[in-house]
């Protein structure tokens, strides 16, 4: 695909002039995937690794090596097509990595896979980031999973609409909030005027009340002013979510 | 390259369904042979089983040939080819892969076929060709798969679903038997139907086929019953063409060959290209 105006550099290579050298630095996993069904994973992985040598030991080498790394050696020589959806994606990834990438492009590896799966997916990455250094460029719909990233960038309708570290954008775009559950409905009422008296925004739903707040610490000077009526209280830190909402508008367009 | 050949191979090797499927119009004609196109009368039964497996050598290169190109359809169908093209390898490569991946099947399917008649043929009594028969027959072989499988590169070039892909080779396996002249003997046909045949360039193979393998049995008949009418044999027979007086020789038939083999092969290579580059 090409592009329209400005520059593309990927680590460091003119993505016009040097797409070879680019081709050679990444690796990708796709959302959909393009391994061969009726293959084996061992069958797989050495044709891909085909495509990067032509020297029998170096494939061998370099399949070795993905086979060990991504720990694909217990369904080595069944057919991909027969694969659970995390074992596929295992060996997506290990296909990915067969090359030893600098860097590793992840187009939403966990969509459709189930919490468990989804977990082992993210520890195989975590691993590999850490121990070989490259570099991980996700894409995600999960905002837990961008959580744990170094930096973040949100792209609504095709454009860069906020970046940032994950702490940047909770700071900038979602706010903490205090839970109250009122002792009883005449508290309750007093807990609001206090509120409004306050000048707090607020709402009420199934009985608590919901607090935004500019800060953490504000929750104390609240909880201060209405400490004989609460029956309990919560301070909700913002999350990704929130801030994603916060960034892209509240509304489902 | 070597890597995505031998992938492409395999896949076709291990689709036993697909193996099955593209043998088939093979297996049915030797199935209605037996059943009853087989009675008549063909001069002798050597002549009429030679004439068969000419037929069906030339009949396989082609299915085989369009049987191993369902690898091409699968990946653009399932976008695997997108892997292909975030690795290193260039895309003439690729498409190199995808075009010798059915000649290379389609040789090795028309090489069992020819083993496996052959030992039929000797098995009932008849002659095996000479070397030099044997040695033609290898290099017809080789021709007449690189000219199918230029063919078949060329229209499954176009092709982007695998219904489309199910539907031309179920059309293919069923006229490719009356194009060469097999379901019926060419001289049964009226002419403008074998005015088409004749355009067909594996019409050609199978009459060169047919000039190699029934040249022995011919001459047998010739000994045995002096009356036959040879020439009007062949020509009935389609082991050689005739358009009105004029008689396409063997060097014509290859030349045809050939020629629409480099005809189709700059087309397909040309479209992958373009279907490549989007």
């Amino acid at each position: 695909m090409d592009y329209d105006s400005g520059k593309v550099t990927i680590s460091g290579y003119d993505l016009r002039k040097q797409a070879q050298s680019i081709r050679q630095s990444i690796g990708v996993v796709f959302q959909d995937s393009v391994l061969d069904n009726l293959l084996t994973v061992r069958e797989n992985l050495y044709v891909r690794a085909g495509l990067y040598s032509q020297s029998k030991s170096e494939i061998k080498r370099m399949v070795d090596e993905a086979v060990r790394v991504i720990e694909v050696s217990e369904f080595l020589n069944r057919p991909y097509g027969k694969l659970s959806g995390g074992q596929r994606r295992r060996a997506d990834i290990a296909t990915a990595l067969l090359h030893k990438p600098k860097i590793l492009f992840l187009d939403e590896p966990t969509t459709g896979l189930d919490p468990q799966t989804r977990l082992s997916v993210w520890e195989t990455v975590k691993k590999l980031q850490t121990e070989s250094g490259m570099t991980v460029f996700l894409t995600t719909h999960y905002m837990e999973e961008a959580t744990d990233s170094d930096f973040i960038i949100v792209i609504d309708h095709g454009k860069i609409a906020a970046k940032g570290t994950p702490q940047e954008l909770k700071t900038q775009y979602s706010s903490d909030s205090l839970q109250l559950v009122p002792n009883n409905a005449e508290a309750a009422e007093q807990i609001q005027r206090q509120l409004t008296e306050m000048k707090m925004d607020y709402g009420i739903a199934g009985g608590t009340i919901t607090v935004k707040l500019p800060d953490t610490m504000a929750s104390t000077a609240i909880l201060e002013n209405c400490k004989q009526h609460i029956a309990s209280f919560q301070v909700l830190q913002g999350s990704m979510d929130d801030a994603f909402i916060g960034i892209t508008g509240k509304g489902i367009r | 390259m070597k890597a995505l050949l031998k992938r492409n191979i395999k896949l076709y090797f291990r689709d036993k369904a697909n193996v099955f499927f593209s043998m088939l119009s093979v297996l049915l004609i030797v199935a209605l042979f037996a059943l009853f196109l087989g009675q008549g009368n063909w001069g002798s039964d050597e002549i009429r089983d030679s004439w068969l497996m000419a037929g069906i050598l030339a009949v396989a290169a082609l299915t085989t040939a369009l049987g191993a190109t369902s690898v091409i359809v699968e990946d653009k169908v399932n976008k695997i080819t997108k892997g292909f093209y975030a690795s290193p390898i260039k895309r003439s490569r690729i498409t190199a892969a995808y075009i010798l991946c059915p000649f290379i099947v389609s040789v090795i399917m028309t090489t069992i076929t020819a083993v496996a008649f052959g030992v039929y043929i000797v098995a009932i009594g008849g002659d095996m060709p000479g070397i030099a028969g044997l040695l033609q027959l290898a290099g017809l072989m080789l021709l007449s798969s690189i000219t199918a499988t230029a063919i078949v590169c060329f229209f499954v070039s176009f092709i982007k679903t695998n219904s489309v892909f199910g539907s031309v080779s179920a059309i293919v396996g069923t006229l490719s038997g009356f194009l060469m002249g097999i379901y019926m003997p060419i001289g049964n046909l009226p002419s403008a139907i074998q005015t088409v045949i004749m355009l067909f360039p594996p019409a050609h193979a199978a009459s060169l086929f047919r000039q190699i393998l029934m040249e022995r049995p011919m001459e047998l008949a010739l000994e045995a019953a002096p009356e036959l009418d040879l020439p009007e044999l062949q020509e009935v027979l389609g082991v050689v063409f005739r358009f009105g007086d004029f008689e396409i020789t063997p060097v014509m038939s290859i030349a045809f060959l050939a020629a629409s083999a480099i005809l189709f092969f700059g087309l397909s290579v040309m479209n992958m290209r373009k279907a490549g580059k989007s």
